[in-house]
């Protein structure tokens, strides 16, 4: 019975790591495809503008505002951006108003 | 507020830049810059500064940019007031690892009790009359707060105090795992008491910048002395006493030494509360520092202990 429970942990340790490889694996070749996607992108609006606005992946706590482009965070709130640039100096700015309160309005 | 950039996908090799709130009220408000290098979560370099905006009016916007400057390896936060572009702070790292760019950033409101909204968030191209500004960037920083010794520092009788989180010694030789360049401003703190005198006239210690001159202090006087020169550019007398005037159950503000030279020609070398202003030679780079005590008073003479703590050795490129 021990032995048998054993085997099934075995099995069971193989495939989770082969879901871990193959999950590690899909978010590599997502993110190369993404790298490729803007470092286009920013090209070309750098060339015509000299800056490219960023892209946000929005996590919990904080919300899009596709209106002026702003971002809201409640404290612990974060987004992630993707930055693909073949500028070796850049500079990346982004104006913060910090307002008392815990809460999204 | 954290701008946090990730070099791997793992995260594992970061740049972190964080604005954090200290104070705020209706006139002005106070906060930390902070910009470090992570690797494998372990803090490899860095800086921090701090800063006031005094506001006008009701603009509360703080503009915050975050530069590549790859020409010199140079990264640098920098905070700046909307409404009044003369308030500006900012602070820098130089580091060869992070020497490409980065795959993105995650974006962390880290501040309680508040709301925060970010707008204007692009990437741009640096202006071609762009001059990144000269930073201070830390070579030695050593707090003591174990018994184990900073990169470069070697003493033959440094024992560390447990309770009070120092170094007990009479002799320590600091090698600068970066070398500081020929005009190039530096400065050296570190709260430094001895535990006895010497007798008048005799050197209670010497601190040696090497290559640059000796920092000699004893009961009657502080002095500097160049390299190869057989005599002293200068010297503040006084009149000390005892001992206890560095250190009662926590260092004194004459324990506090400073030595700062401009990169040009002016060496400021502050310490028990006396300042002395002489000429240096800045051509001359500055690779270690060396410090040694002489013999207290007593019956049978010992080399004087002192105790050190908070060793600062930074420069400013």
């Amino acid at each position: 019975m021990i032995k048998s429970r054993l085997q099934k942990d075995i099995e069971l340790e193989k495939t989770l790591s082969e879901i871990l490889q193959s999950l590690q694996k899909s978010y590599k070749e997502s993110s190369d495809t993404i790298q490729a996607y803007l470092l286009e992108l920013s090209k070309e609006e750098i060339n015509r503008g000299n800056f490219v606005a960023h892209l946000f992946g929005i996590r919990e706590r904080a919300q899009y505002d596709e209106n002026n482009k702003s971002v809201r965070f409640e404290y612990g709130g974060s987004v992630e951006v993707p930055i693909a640039v073949n500028l070796d100096s850049w500079k990346d700015s982004s104006q913060l108003t910090l307002t008392r309160g815990e809460s999204l309005q | 507020m954290i701008f946090s950039y990730f070099f791997d996908l793992e995260k594992k090799h970061l740049l972190n830049c964080e604005f954090q709130l200290m104070n705020e009220d209706s006139q002005s408000m106070t906060f930390n810059l902070i910009i470090e290098e992570v690797l494998d979560g372990t803090v490899v370099k860095r800086e921090t500064g701090s800063g006031r905006f005094n506001f006008s009016g009701n603009n509360r916007n703080i503009n915050l940019t975050r530069t590549r400057y790859s020409a010199e390896n140079k990264w640098i936060f920098e905070a700046v007031y909307d409404a009044d572009n003369s308030q500006k702070y900012a602070v820098g790292l130089i580091s060869q690892t992070l020497n490409q760019n980065p795959l993105g950033m995650d974006i962390k409101h880290s501040t309680s009790n508040y709301r925060a909204v970010l707008r204007g968030n692009n990437l741009a191209r640096l202006e071609q009359s762009y001059v990144p500004p000269i930073i201070e960037q830390t070579i030695v920083r050593a707090p003591f707060n174990t018994p184990t010794l900073p990169k470069g520092f070697t003493s033959n009788s440094a024992q560390h105090d447990d309770e009070l989180n120092l170094m007990r010694l009479s002799d320590f030789h600091q090698l600068l795992s970066e070398t500081i360049n020929p005009y190039t401003r530096f400065m050296i703190k570190m709260n430094l008491a001895p535990l006895s005198l010497s007798p008048i006239d005799e050197n209670i210690f010497v601190l040696e910048l090497e290559g640059i001159g000796f920092v000699t202090f004893s009961q009657g006087s502080l002095k500097f002395r160049q390299t190869g020169s057989s005599y002293d550019e200068d010297n503040v007398e006084h009149h000390l006493n005892t001992p206890e005037a560095f250190f009662q159950d926590a260092f004194l503000s004459p324990s506090h030494m400073e030595i700062e030279g401009d990169g040009l020609k002016n060496l400021r070398i502050k310490y028990a509360d006396l300042e002395l202003l002489v000429p240096y030679n800045a051509v001359q780079p500055l690779k270690s520092v060396r410090f040694s005590t002489g013999l207290n008073s007593e019956e049978e003479p010992a080399p004087i202990v002192c105790l050190l703590d908070n060793l600062l050795v930074t420069h400013f490129i």
